[in-house]
Formats: structure tokens, C-alpha cells, sequence
């Protein structure tokens, strides 16, 4: 794709508008072709379209659809450190202890510092947060559904294949450029 | 989507971003501050404000789009050349089908 942009080299830091006269901004053709062609932007799209279908799905069980996502990657045989579960969400761990705060305070999931390393702390899913995430499947199975309804069952398929190789070829790349 | 002839609405832009109006401007205050946008009211009604980007901001999107192509290729050559049309395709039933 040809695009109009200018041509000095790319700051590594902080941007800082360059002083000189010449500066070169994009075209009105090239804004649309990148628009056109951004995976990201078609991601971001889809993504906050089915989050916002999924919210609604689970509002009866006043569960947001990252919450539901948390849940679930915690519903397994042992408990993980916040560590673990942030890198399951392709979260940084901030992000990860702040979205299980309002989980523990409803009691959904409780916490214990870790055996061996007095730094991690171990998250699992309660009772009550394991009875939860139970009534929300069947409402996840609706709002699924809902989301995919304007495609075939092998568009399905195919899309979630994209996706997760987009993700697991990118996961490495982005852990390195931190 | 903000590099276009005329401002857009900030309502508008909400709109092609499939975001509410809140997380706009919420998303919209850190670029103010760094004034590569600049939001004003609309002269004919007031309580519509307009969205420009301002020179700083277009000269800066110039350059993010040749960091963007670098990623992009990447992503895309990650998939298979055939999946690529299915996988536009069914990301706006998604996006079209949850508005």
C-alpha cells in the first residue's frame, strides 16, 4: 500500500511535533486503505461488539463478560497465582488483581498467599463462585448464539482457528517488546 | 477516523467506532491534552461539540502508520492468505450483527 508520510526517521521516545515546515500528513485514500486493511481495528470492532452482547447476556447474573472470561479460566482442578491467570487473559497482572477484586468482595473468589513464595498470592473459585459460573454457561451458550448467528457453523470454526493463531504467534512478540 | 475534511461529531465518531459516547470522550481527553486533537462546540448548536485533528495530530498519525504497517504485515502473515478475506468478513457480521 502506498502511503504519503513523512519521511525522517521514526522517533524511538516520546513524540515531540517536529519544528520544521515540512511535515507530510496521509492522505485522505491512504486513511481509508489503512482503516480498510487494519486487523486491529476489524478485532477492536468485533471484540467490543460481542463484549457488549455478552454483558447483557449475563446482566441477570450482574456479571461482566471479562468477568465471566476470569471465572472461567479459574475453573480448574488447582488453584493459579495472579501471575498465571493474567498471562491465561493476555493481561498484565495490575489489570488481573484489579479485575478480581470485585469478584473476592462478592465472594466468587477467594485468595491465599502461596506455599513456597510469599510474594504470589493463589486465586481459585469458591462454592458460591463455582455455582456462579454454572448459571452463567447456560447463559454464555445463549449469548453465543446470539453473537455467531450470521454465520455457518465451519465460519465458526474458521475464525476461532484465525484468532487463536493470531494470538499465540503474537503473545511471544509482545512479551519481548516490554 | 479522524483524518477527514470536515470535523465529525463526537457522536459520530462514536457511532463508526461502535463505542458509546462516554468511552469517546473519556478516550478522546489524553490526545486533547496532547493536542493533537481539538474539540470545539458547533456553532450552529452548541450542544454538539466537533472533533479535528489538529497539524501535530495528523503530522503524528503520518508516522504511526508506518509503525503500523510493520505490525499489520505481521499479523496478517500469520494467517493464511485464504483465511484472511473469511476472517474480515466474519468479523463485520459480528461487528454489524452487535451494534
Amino acid at each position: 500500500m502506498k502511503t504519503s508520510v513523512n519521511r525522517s526517521r521514526a522517533g524511538m521516545g516520546r513524540y515531540q511535533p517536529s519544528s520544521t515546515a515540512a511535515r507530510q500528513t496521509l492522505s485522505l485514500e491512504s486513511t481509508y486503505a489503512v482503516a480498510e486493511n487494519c486487523v486491529c481495528l476489524h478485532l477492536q470492532s468485533a471484540g467490543r461488539a460481542v463484549a457488549r452482547n455478552f454483558d447483557d447476556v449475563f446482566r441477570p447474573l450482574s456479571l461482566t463478560s471479562g468477568q465471566f472470561a476470569m471465572m472461567l479460566t479459574l475453573h480448574r482442578a488447582a488453584p493459579v497465582t495472579v501471575g498465571e491467570l493474567a498471562g491465561h487473559l493476555a493481561m498484565d497482572r495490575s489489570t488481573a488483581t484489579a479485575n478480581l477484586k470485585p469478584l473476592e468482595r462478592r465472594n466468587l473468589v477467594g485468595s491465599e498467599p502461596h506455599h513456597t513464595d510469599k510474594r504470589a498470592r493463589l486465586v481459585a473459585l469458591t462454592a458460591d463462585g463455582r455455582a456462579l459460573l454454572a448459571d452463567a454457561v447456560e447463559l454464555w451458550a445463549k449469548g453465543n448464539d446470539l453473537v455467531t448467528q450470521g454465520l455457518s457453523e465451519s465460519d465458526v470454526l474458521t475464525l476461532c482457528h484465525t484468532l487463536r493463531r493470531i494470538a499465540t504467534n503474537h503473545e511471544m512478540k509482545g512479551r519481548f517488546a516490554h | 477516523m479522524l483524518n477527514r475534511p470536515s470535523p465529525v461529531t463526537v457522536g459520530a465518531l462514536a457511532e463508526s467506532l461502535a463505542m458509546d459516547q462516554t468511552t469517546i470522550s473519556a478516550n478522546l481527553k489524553p490526545l486533547e491534552r496532547r493536542r493533537l486533537v481539538s474539540i470545539r462546540r458547533a456553532e450552529a448548536d452548541a450542544r454538539v461539540k466537533h472533533v479535528v485533528l489538529t497539524g501535530a495530530g495528523r503530522t503524528l498519525l503520518a508516522k504511526a502508520v508506518k509503525h503500523w504497517q510493520v505490525v499489520n504485515d505481521s499479523v496478517k502473515a500469520s494467517i493464511n492468505r485464504v483465511d484472511l478475506p473469511s476472517l474480515y468478513s466474519s468479523l463485520a457480521t459480528i461487528a454489524e450483527a452487535g451494534r
